[in-house]
């Protein structure tokens, strides 16, 4: 039998923080920090065939959120329907996106990116291990999307439900999203 | 993607596993529409409780609790937006109607579009993605309105209620309409054909005129959504 409120409060320790009453809008909210920054795990329902998404704010000076368009860069990424000999085909089907390929090998064949700012997306893919940090994400949630809106935060979409949610494996993966938040904190 | 799916599927017994893959993935298509846009998550409790007890029958025009459609604005080079007046409801919508078995929404919006207008063949339309992608809502608690081309989310979605209809035995239920808006390419598009037993007459209207409130509160608000968008 799942205990939501004891799985609430176990999310809500992981991100020292609280379970949070959001009812009108979504069934779970919890807040709290990573590394420094407010953090957030919010479903809209807790147990299949809901997923849950990861959101951290790395805006702490609260400097953007009235100057929002001062050339702020937004990217997305999620993952290749189909990858390797196979993808240049599915592209052709139109079973997959036809998005313009960052030109990096590792990352294309895994992922598409969506961006309003070719270069940034470069300079962020290319960023220091942060391919390795995309794929341990991979790994940990098989994420939808990957949202990067620099001067705000990082969105995370992943399709575990809350209910099916391991603890440590949540505990890692704001781990390692947690370091890309502090990326685009610093250099974004 | 897949293993979290199939263990909770599994657990999901009642249901077979390609209606579960559906849900799945509406369910999906909706949490990431509503990441970005979490206000609206208030209007669609009744899609929420459906997808959340796995009904299979999301589809099936019968399921009077509510089934999915899907529409399709289309939108000329004057930034006007195509309306069709519809037969049978005697009102000016988009073009759009009822979902096959467990097709994607956005397919059936395409499907939609072609029989009742003619558009929608190789080259005429393309989709305007979702401006919603990218948002970060949560964070900035302004809707963003960079355009975005990751996947089919719709630029809407909307759970509206349907009137008893005697004529076609049908009692008062709801919709749940995922619409898509896209642009049409002039130089590819071919004349408009109705599908004249459901459509009478087709006519493009402006995004004020859309906003005024005469064709009904949905479009209206996806008239402001579009204005943002289209700047």
């Amino acid at each position: 039998m799942f205990d939501k409120e004891a799985k609430l409060q176990a999310l809500a320790e992981l991100l020292e923080g609280k379970v949070v009453d959001d009812t009108n809008r979504v069934e779970a909210c919890i807040k709290g920090t990573v590394i420094g920054f407010p953090a957030t795990i919010e479903a809209l329902r807790v147990s299949f065939p809901f997923g849950c998404s990861f959101f951290i704010e790395t805006d702490v000076l609260n400097e953007n959120k009235k100057n929002k368009s001062s050339g702020e860069f937004t990217l997305t990424i999620s993952h290749r329907l189909v990858t390797g000999f196979w993808a240049k085909f599915s592209r052709i089907l139109l079973v997959d996106h036809s998005d313009k390929p960052l030109g990096i090998k590792k990352f294309d064949s895994e992922y598409i990116a969506q961006t309003n700012d070719n270069d940034q997306a470069l300079r962020f893919v290319q960023y220091p291990s942060m391919i390795d940090k995309l794929m341990l994400l991979s790994q940990y949630t098989n994420f939808t999307e990957m949202h990067v809106r620099s001067g705000f935060g990082v969105v995370l979409v992943q399709p575990t439900s809350i209910e099916k949610l391991d603890i440590d494996t949540a505990r890692e993966t704001f781990r390692v999203f947690g370091e890309i938040a502090q990326v685009v904190f610093e250099a974004f | 993607m897949t293993s979290s799916f199939e263990a909770e599927a599994k657990a999901s017994a009642k249901v077979d596993a390609s209606s579960a893959n559906y849900i799945y993935s509406v369910a999906n298509l909706l949490q990431r529409y509503l990441t970005n846009l979490p206000s609206e998550a208030e209007r669609m409790p009744v899609l929420l409780e459906q997808l959340e007890k796995t009904d299979c029958s999301l589809t099936n025009r019968k399921n009077m609790v509510g089934h999915l459609t899907a529409s399709a604005l289309v939108i000329n080079q004057s930034s006007q937006v195509l309306l069709i007046h519809h037969n049978g409801l005697k009102r000016w919508l988009q073009p759009g109607g009822h979902l096959n078995h467990n097709e994607e929404p956005e397919s059936g919006a395409r499907r939609e579009l072609l029989e009742e207008t003619g558009l929608g063949g190789l080259g005429e339309i393309a989709l305007l993605h979702s401006p919603h992608s990218s948002a970060v809502n949560l964070i900035s608690a302004e809707p963003n309105l960079l355009p975005s081309g990751l996947d089919l989310l719709p630029f809407d979605v909307d759970t509206h209620d349907i009137p008893a209809n005697a004529a076609k035995s049908e009692g008062e239920h709801r919709h749940h309409d995922f619409q898509y808006i896209y642009q049409l390419d002039h130089k590819h598009a071919r004349p408009i054909v109705l599908q004249e037993d459901e459509v009478a007459k087709y006519k493009w209207v402006t995004l004020d005129q859309l906003a005024s409130g005469d064709y009904g509160r949905r479009l209206s608000r996806v008239a402001a959504k579009l204005r943002a968008c289209l700047g």
